[in-house]
């Protein structure tokens, strides 16, 4: 029984010891900073740059589970906008000062149809891009009284 | 006697210690467990993969301001977006020397868009919104290779300094 107790003391303090070993070496008590600084991926549902006054700077979030980032100017307002509508299609919107879209590249309707829009005071100046069945390009612009001159093709 | 075994029992255990330490710490960090943090403040963003030059950065240009930069690696085209320091968006797709590009921007007093399409240095085409003329009407000029300008539609102050601007 002695000689049997004896030769489970090498086992049984090696398995504890190792089960302690893991413990350990699981634990953030000896790396806490390995895990926050070198993660090789890191998930969260929102994400914010600042500068160096704390102000924020560009933001990455993913609103109405739509993904977007913004960037913003020295005043806090959004300039710069890229990311994917409700219908997935995707935009990049550069804003004024009051954050009002000038200029947008985009995809629309089901076929992603590339087009491009250029906007003063809210309102539609230039549309570019492909539009119809078969998908073939167009230029229009609007006067300042907002009458449409077609340069070449249709956007219906 | 007993002090033997005491003293073997706590070698084993010792022992057992460090190896279940070094096989555990040879795993690398863990990913994270449980939900996603709600939030992530930060003064710069990297995504890179080991051993890939691709690289996403987020950050802030030489004006402060923040800024993307998206290359598959030194020497190859990029893609860039930000705010100037005067506040007007851009987003540029060029070669690695910007020499040759894309650009669409905001610019001048009415925020004009802009959209200029240059090649080897020399700009080709410049598209958008006029930033002097009242009502900004819509302009479309072109450049061929020995740089004669075609103005296709409307008026462009192609002039190199800010006055095209104001």
């Amino acid at each position: 029984m002695s000689i049997t107790t004896s030769g489970l003391v090498p086992f049984v303090f090696s398995a504890l010891g190792m089960l302690a070993g893991h413990w350990l070496g699981r634990s953030t008590l000896l790396r806490p900073i390995e895990a926050s600084a070198a993660a090789a991926e890191l998930s969260v549902t929102r994400f914010e740059l600042v500068d160096g006054q704390g102000r924020r700077t560009i933001l990455m979030d993913t609103v109405d589970d739509r993904p977007s980032i913004w960037f913003f100017d020295k005043n806090g307002k959004a300039r710069l906008n890229l990311g994917l509508y409700a219908d997935d299609n995707a935009f990049i919107v550069l804003n004024d000062d009051r954050e009002r879209a000038v200029q947008i590249f985009r995809t629309r309707g089901p076929e992603s149809a590339p087009f491009l829009v250029m906007k003063s005071g809210g309102r539609d100046r230039i549309v570019m891009g492909l539009a119809g069945a078969a998908q073939d390009p167009f230029l229009v612009h609007f006067d300042p009284a907002g009458r449409k001159r077609t340069v070449f093709g249709s956007d219906r | 006697m007993r002090g033997a075994g005491l003293r073997s029992a706590l070698v084993f255990l010792a022992a057992g210690l460090l190896v279940g330490l070094l096989l555990t710490l040879k795993e690398g960090p863990r990913a994270p467990s449980g939900p996603a943090p709600a939030r992530r403040v930060a003064r710069e963003l990297t995504i890179s993969r080991p051993g890939s030059p691709a690289r996403i950065l987020f950050g802030a240009s030489a004006e402060g301001t923040p800024a993307m930069w998206m290359s598959n690696g030194p020497g190859r085209g990029t893609l860039q977006a930000g705010v100037h320091g005067n506040g007007f968006p851009f987003v540029l797709v060029s070669d690695a020397a910007v020499r040759s590009f894309g650009l669409g921007r905001v610019d001048g007093i009415n925020a004009s868009p802009i959209l200029v399409y240059r090649s080897d240095d020399v700009v080709r085409l410049v598209f958008g919104l006029s930033m002097t003329e009242a009502g900004q009407p819509a302009f479309l000029v072109h450049y061929t290779g020995d740089g004669t300008r075609h103005e296709f539609l409307g008026r462009y102050c192609d002039d190199p300094g800010r006055v095209c601007t104001r």
